[in-house]
């Protein structure tokens, strides 16, 4: 059986969206400010991602302000053989998976404020004092 | 409609078989998926857990990004879609014919991985479908005999879903004594302890059949293990970083210094240093 970290480490909680949702294949943590904070990443560089996780969500955000289409929920880009989707976490974090081909979006959007939710709680003790 | 009161999907595609049925099967479960039926016959499933026709022909290469873009430019009807592609030279008929098969009866087997939930009939949506279709008798007995096989060479097939096999050090391209086929050195390839058979068959855009026969073989020769590596947990806090000089706690915020406003016609007021025009 494989061996999982515990869900309360920011690790655990993006393997276990990847092993709940199927064709989620690698995850970035980042702060909104570009930073890298975990990754469970493969070919990807974690760096890049967190930088342009930042960039994508803030300009996603003025674009949805823009076209005056309500809040931003998360940014899905549909690519060739594949998918990337940034969502925040709380004020302070980002969260950007990819996916293959065959991601299962219903799936990844019930998921997804769960696994929000666990992050935004372990992030919460970088403030709590 | 029969077809409605079906103890389970098989049961439900034979009696749309009868009915010469036309639409769509919607069928939730982990993973679910789509039946796109075509007179009674299958001539597509679309699940997350195997690769599409489209996945298939794009991931692995057989047709290049661009030309298929072209071709869906020409066809907004996905029905119809195979007629172009076979029109533009892209690939074959009997070529497209095979994989669009393969690719029904794959996604049969990635569904009956898992226990199906309920199933809801609605109106015929365009897919890549394959000409005429696969008799809904003959999936279900392929698929038994798929999921048999397994059973028997490996164990619970829905178990082999999850391992995500690792290669065994050393067994690089160049192991001696071992002699692969580009397929299984393929799957070799792409195995990081990190992707399921289902994930390698999207990453190779292969079938995930043929994948785990492949994975199958791989670690009776040693090749592979299944295996998951635990991620150390180490991270930078999220907190605000803190200033050189920290600042008190009620000190008002930093004022934000707004940008240069643009004029029209008029410059910058930022660069007022700049030589004036002679207006």
């Amino acid at each position: 059986m494989s061996e999982i970290p515990p869900p309360e480490s920011l690790n655990g909680i993006l393997t276990s969206l990847r092993e709940r949702v199927m064709g989620v294949s690698e995850s970035v943590l980042s702060t909104v400010d570009g930073l890298l904070v975990v990754a469970d990443s493969d070919t990807v560089h974690p760096e890049s991602v967190a930088a342009l996780a930042a960039a994508t969500l803030g300009v996603s955000r003025r674009m949805a302000d823009t076209t005056g289409v309500g809040a931003l929920r998360e940014v899905v880009a549909r690519c060739g053989s594949g998918h990337v989707i940034v969502v925040a976490v709380g004020d302070r974090a980002l969260l950007t998976v990819k996916g293959d081909d065959g991601l299962d979006l219903a799936a990844f959007q019930r998921e997804s404020p769960a696994t929000v939710e666990q992050l935004n709680k372990v992030l919460a003790s970088d403030v709590a004092h | 409609m029969t077809a409605h009161a079906a103890r389970n999907v098989p049961a439900l595609l034979l009696g749309l078989r009868d009915e010469g049925f036309s639409g769509t099967v919607r069928v939730s479960g982990h993973p679910g998926g789509t039946i796109h039926l075509r007179n009674g016959l299958v001539g597509a499933i679309e699940t997350p857990g195997a690769p599409t026709v489209t996945s298939a022909l794009l991931t692995s290469g057989r047709i290049d990004d661009e030309a298929w873009l072209a071709v869906c430019a020409t066809e907004p009807d996905v029905d119809r879609l195979g007629g172009h592609l076979v029109a533009a030279g892209l690939i074959g008929a009997a070529e497209l014919e095979v994989v669009c098969a393969a690719a029904v009866f794959d996604g049969a087997f990635a569904m009956a991985l898992s226990p199906p939930g309920s199933w809801e009939l609605s109106d015929r949506e365009p897919a890549l479908v394959t000409e005429p279709g696969v008799e809904p008798q003959q999936l279900t007995e392929e698929t038994a005999r798929r999921v048999a096989l397994l059973s028997r060479s490996w164990g619970a097939p829905g178990e082999l879903t999850r391992v995500r096999p690792v290669a065994v050090t050393g067994s690089g391209p160049r192991r001696p004594g071992v002699r692969l086929t580009r397929r299984h050195q393929g799957v070799l390839d792409h195995v990081n302890g990190r992707r399921t058979p289902r994930d390698l068959a999207f990453a190779l855009g292969r079938g995930l059949y043929a994948v785990m026969l492949d994975l199958i073989r791989l670690e009776a020769l040693h090749l592979v293990r299944w295996d998951t590596r635990a991620a150390p947990d180490s991270r930078p806090s999220t907190a605000p970083r803190p200033s050189r000089t920290p600042p008190p706690t009620d000190a008002p915020a930093p004022k934000v210094v707004p940008l240069p406003k643009r004029r029209p016609r008029g410059g910058s007021p930022g660069h007022d240093a700049a030589p004036r025009g002679g207006s």
